[in-house]
């Protein structure tokens, strides 16, 4: 059943590409407001992926992860025609995603999370994978706040003033979950492993 | 600030004292999150010492490849096609005019009991009797004569007035040297978000702004640079405009004298 539907799933994004093929970005998003049906699943397709892991590294949960995108694509989907072309519209799509997360992180910072609650066996695979792979797997063992954090900060480029808006947190706990984070990836990165490292944190 | 044990703020309080550089420390330097003084004497220690100098690079490293992982398409791993598919299906729903196999109206009941089927075919045979009646008694009957009555105001469908911004080109461009009033989009978190939801990104700077009246609306105007020099675009929002939601009412672009 799973192969099934994974067949369907592959169907589609072919008669999808197909449809799509040639366009960029920008003119699919073109297309969709000018309201070509397919269009903007096209470009969610095409993007998938990428936005997907964005939403769980700034998610607590894989369902929330999937809810958040889905509510940032239903946004990005009424407000296409509000798009201005000066930002790349995967970054557009990919601060949207964001936004929706670190939405959600705040109105639920009530579920304080204590213990890691993503564990994902690391282990020392790190040197025959992908440094972005092995970084995406080290984020994971990050608690949600720290992670969301530095995937604001660090990887979309927000400032500590609008991380820390958003989050409805003060900047110095951002700043200081920022810290918390880098610190400890390094140590899960294996980059501290040398006699240099003065104080190795256990992880 | 949750990064700075309260031993180590006393380890950093004390003038003269070298704070130990270990990587919480250098990560906290490389956060932010120390005073001035304390950031420069660290920074003196870190030069003179290969050790820390390897463990900032080792911090810095850290941030680029965070950065790298957000624009890397290829390490972006499979995603189970269930949830995908449901968004997509979700996307699909909002299409105008979607006809679509697996659509709700083609959706089958459940067999119901046949004394049911029964009861719902004769209440439709009876309905379908009374409307043949009642059409019938229409047509033999002689109309009641109406008077004629003049065409009022009342009487006229009011069309839905335009989505248009209320302000001339000129008044959108005095807002550049007012202050802005967001209105209820004063809250920073409310507004980064709103920008968001435009496209913007959310330290995008907002030339101007003002409640105003559209069409009957609240609504919040607001000013950006636009991509070509020498012009402003106006964004009309809804005052409850978010990442989710922007209602966007109406946008003009003005071009500055």
């Amino acid at each position: 059943m799973g192969f099934g539907r994974l067949v369907r799933h592959d169907h589609r994004k072919e008669q999808g590409e197909q449809r799509g093929e040639g366009r960029s970005d920008a003119e699919l998003l073109a297309a969709h407001v000018a309201g070509d049906p397919y269009a903007f699943e096209e470009l969610f397709y095409r993007h998938h992926r990428q936005l997907h892991r964005v939403a769980r590294l700034t998610s607590r949960s894989a369902e929330d992860a999937e809810d958040a995108l889905q509510d940032a694509m239903a946004s990005a989907h009424r407000g296409a025609g509000s798009f201005r072309q000066d930002a790349a519209v995967s970054s557009w799509l990919h601060r949207i995603v964001v936004n929706a997360c670190l939405d959600r992180l705040r109105r639920n910072k009530t579920h304080l999370t204590i213990a890691l609650d993503d564990v994902y066996p690391v282990a020392d695979q790190t040197a025959q994978v992908e440094t972005a792979i092995a970084v995406h797997r080290a984020l994971l063992r990050l608690p949600v706040e720290q992670r969301a954090a530095v995937v604001a900060v660090d990887m979309h480029g927000y400032s500590v003033a609008d991380t820390a808006a958003m989050l409805g947190v003060a900047e110095g706990t951002v700043k200081s979950r920022c810290a918390r984070a880098r610190a400890r990836l390094a140590a899960i990165l294996g980059y501290l492993e040398t006699d240099a490292a003065p104080n190795r944190p256990a992880g | 600030m949750d990064g700075v044990g309260p031993g180590e703020s006393d380890q950093y309080d004390h003038a003269g004292a070298d704070p130990p550089l270990t990587v919480e420390a250098l990560a906290d330097l490389q956060a932010g999150l120390l005073d001035d003084d304390t950031a420069a004497r660290m920074r003196q220690q870190i030069r003179a010492d290969p050790d820390a100098r390897q463990t900032m690079d080792a911090l810095n490293r850290v941030r680029r490849d965070i950065a790298h992982l957000g624009t890397d398409a290829a390490s972006a791993p499979e995603v189970a096609p269930e949830g995908i598919d449901g968004i997509a299906a979700k996307l699909r729903a909002k299409r105008p005019g979607r006809s679509r196999r697996g659509a709700a109206h083609t959706a089958r009941p459940g067999r119901l009991p046949r004394s049911t089927r029964l009861a719902i075919a004769l209440a439709g045979l009876a309905a379908a009797a009374v409307a043949a009646w009642l059409g019938t008694a229409a047509l033999i009957s002689p109309p009641t004569p109406m008077p004629s009555r003049p065409t009022t105001a009342e009487h006229i469908t009011v069309s839905r007035p335009p989505m248009m911004i209320p302000l001339s080109d000129q008044q959108i461009l005095a807002l550049l040297d007012d202050k802005p009033d967001f209105g209820p989009l004063a809250d920073p978190q409310r507004r980064t978000s709103c920008l968001t939801g435009l496209g913007y990104p959310a330290n995008a700077r907002v030339l101007g702004a003002r409640p105003v009246q559209i069409a009957g609306r609240s609504a919040i105007l607001l000013v950006f640079a636009d991509d070509t020099p020498g012009t402003v675009t106006a964004l009309a929002v809804a005052p409850n405009c978010s990442s989710v939601d922007t209602g966007l009412l109406a946008d003009r672009h003005v071009h500055r004298p």
